[in-house]
């Protein structure tokens, strides 16, 4: 990355996730480069299968076997110094076990079920709060109160005694959050954390993610496939399709220059509020389907689906992603600057 | 209606093919050894609408809201606990709230329903060819090679290839296990579908593609959707009108167009503006109206307006007094300031 002088907190280079099965290999993740900035959210948006969830799990090195993280890095940046490569530690170590939950925490899709249902919400923040800090049990019931407080759960001192199952959908994903920012984390990795909420709770988690990111200035790294909510909290956009990231750039860049043929296509396909079918307009939708995993296509993962595929290009040679503009990146053919220069003058000669 | 591509419409604007009239669904609550019911869950609280032939009438509101309550007691697979749905069969209007399951066979095949969930909602032990065809077969198709050319054609229509029929539910993805769902709903050729937050568990490409499809239906096969929804963005694309429910009644049902851009229930504003708008400078360009607090809990309905404790307007009124359905500006609304609030809708500002 060439403008930006600060280092990232997180930084993935090359990294590949397989699952080695009876049926064949599994490239669930098969070369991401991502920088999660302090302060900044990534969002990274992609189908059902893209990758995006094993990404995510992989730097937490919690993919459950038989997948595992087998090549790349991901340099973990800590404030006062001191860098580790999580794609180097052990998934059951001790190191990875003092990172996940302290340094990056992570939220999960559906509240109740990665709360303990048979616990109290209270016991479940403090057993967090004991296991990564020195301190006593009082002063961890404080601190699980001012979490609870934080992430705004109305008279959170009566709530430590509350089951799961008592509080609405909202509230278990604002007790999630004040687990996961109860360690202060430097990185917060969010996957899908509104998919199963309603839009007007969505809107209010969202909002309380931006003010408490404000606040800490920890970085964020949001799966979603909602580009509605990329829209409305991303700093920089990263397109995942086929375990790969196909464009990364600005949240700008992505909305207002998409370049490669993918983004296009998902863009283009969301019903937009204002742009209704009585304007005579058709969903554009993409054609087919994502491959399947075991039967990835040669050459362009996206070419299979691609308007714009050119046979004998796309589906030869995988595209590298190469920065277009100034931090903006696409994995194309088309639009790889090399391949314009090369391509101009035959195609003044034709 | 405001106009559209659709002439069909035009024909047949105004005729009810069915109406629902005050339409209750009440689930009693039951509690000790002798489960006496000590109260009720009024999912479904006094709802009246009509739905025109050929029309898309979306049915939005946040879950617990009781949308999927009323899509099911129009299918009858719930009895409603009080009201009248008038459906009208060759001239005839039948009330179908209260008729047995055997008076109910011959209207089984007008009404049919697409179900959510594509993974949960076909059997996984039966056939493709036999999911599709049980409707058939219960409706009087029995020859075998009648069924396999309808299910062919069926499936073609839906774009299945149907060489797969012989498959099992497994080997489809979750897209064209929707297609599988649609494919089954209009074996026997129904006038209504009930389609049931029916592209929500689909990716954004797969779901354009499977809105696409049910439009080119509707006009092939003269259809009529009751399209229940939670994704607004969805059902301003497919919809000509939008009713919007909350604790289990309809507050505001109008156009289209009217209601995204000049709704009048400060609880269809605040849904419009929690909708995350695909694209950054807008999102971040305006303060936007955010409702606090939880969905009215249908045991336990508010005195008055059920939406006045998040509301930001409500007043006194509204605390004590229930407010009818009116008619503002061809919107019929159930608010008691309609008239004076002035609230911000979407389709304005939209590029």
């Amino acid at each position: 990355m060439s403008t930006t002088s600060e280092t990232p907190v997180l930084s993935v280079r090359g990294l590949k996730t397989h699952f080695h099965l009876r049926e064949g290999l599994i490239k669930a993740v098969d070369g991401v480069d991502l920088d999660v900035r302090r302060g900044k959210t990534l969002c990274v948006v992609g189908e059902s299968g893209s990758g995006k969830s094993m990404m995510a799990r992989s730097v937490l090195q919690i993919v459950t076997p038989p997948g595992r993280v087998v090549d790349g890095s991901m340099m973990f940046s800590r404030d006062g110094g001191g860098s580790v490569d999580i794609a180097a530690l052990d998934p059951t170590g001790k190191e990875i076990r003092a990172i996940r939950g302290r340094d990056i925490a992570m939220i999960f899709q559906e509240p109740m079920n990665s709360l303990s249902p048979v616990h109290t919400v209270g016991d479940q923040l403090v057993e967090k709060i004991l296991l990564h800090h020195k301190i006593g049990t009082k002063a961890a019931i404080e601190r699980t109160v001012e979490a609870l407080d934080r992430v705004g759960i109305p008279d959170p001192r009566r709530r430590l005694a509350a089951y799961p199952f008592e509080l609405s959908g909202g509230m278990r994903q604002r007790v999630m959050i004040a687990m996961a920012l109860a360690c202060r984390p430097a990185m917060l990795i969010a996957d899908e954390p509104t998919t199963a909420l309603d839009v007007t709770t969505q809107a209010n988690i969202l909002e309380l993610m931006r003010t408490l990111q404000d606040e800490t200035g920890m970085a964020v790294m949001f799966i979603t496939h909602d580009l509605g909510v990329v829209a409305e909290i991303a700093d920089e956009v990263a397109v995942m399709y086929l375990g790969q990231v196909v464009e990364r750039g600005s949240v700008e860049d992505i909305f207002y220059e998409p370049q490669h043929p993918y983004t296009l296509a998902l863009l283009a396909s969301i019903p937009k509020l204002g742009a209704r079918h009585s304007t005579g307009k058709r969903l554009t939708a993409i054609e087919g389907m994502v491959p399947h995993p075991l039967n990835r296509p040669t050459g362009c993962p996206f070419n299979t689906r691609c308007p714009e595929a050119v046979a004998g290009l796309c589906d030869r040679a995988d595209p590298a992603l190469k920065e277009l503009r100034p931090n903006h990146f696409g994995a194309c053919h088309l639009r790889d600057p090399q391949h314009i220069k090369s391509r101009n003058p035959v195609e003044a000669g034709v | 209606m405001i106009h559209t591509g659709h002439t069909r419409n035009e024909l047949s604007a105004g005729e009810p093919l069915i109406r629902a009239e005050n339409v209750k669904v009440h689930f009693p609550v039951t509690s000790g050894f002798l489960r006496r019911t000590v109260r009720h869950i009024k999912a479904v609280d006094g709802v009246t609408l009509a739905i025109r032939a050929g029309e898309t009438l979306s049915l939005v509101g946040e879950s617990g809201c009781g949308k999927t309550t009323f899509g099911q007691a129009l299918v009858r697979v719930l009895e409603p606990t009080d009201g009248r749905i008038l459906y009208r069969k060759d001239g005839e209007t039948v009330d179908l709230s209260h008729l047995t399951p055997i008076e109910m066979r011959p209207y089984r095949a007008d009404i049919r329903m697409i179900f959510q969930d594509p993974f949960a909602s076909l059997n996984p032990r039966r056939r493709v060819i036999d999911i599709i065809a049980e409707p058939l077969r219960n409706f009087g198709v029995t020859d075998q090679a009648e069924v396999e050319s309808r299910v062919a054609d069926l499936m073609r229509r839906v774009g299945l290839r149907p060489e797969y029929m012989a498959r099992y539910p497994y080997a489809f993805s979750g897209g064209e296990r929707q297609r599988i769902g649609i494919a089954r709903a209009l074996s026997v050729r129904p006038k209504i579908v009930v389609a049931d937050e029916c592209v929500s568990a689909l990716d954004v490409s797969i779901q354009a593609q499977t809105l696409n499809l049910l439009q080119d239906l509707q006009e092939e096969f003269d259809l009529t959707y009751l399209f229940i929804s939670h994704d607004l963005g969805v059902v301003e694309y497919i919809s000509d009108r939008v009713a919007v429910m909350y604790a289990g009644r309809v507050v505001e049902l109008a156009t289209t167009d009217q209601l995204f851009s000049r709704p009048r229930h400060p609880y269809t504003a605040a849904l419009l503006a929690s909708v995350p708008r695909p694209d950054p400078r807008l999102a971040r360009s305006q303060k936007r109206m955010r409702l606090k607090g939880e969905v009215a809990d249908p045991a336990n309905r508010p005195v008055g307006c059920a939406f006045h404790p998040r509301c930001p307007f409500a007043t006194d009124l509204c605390r004590t007094e229930d407010p009818a359905a009116k008619d503002v500006n061809g919107t019929q609304v159930a608010c008691h300031h309609a008239e004076n609030l002035d609230l911000k809708g979407v389709t304005e500002n939209a590029a």
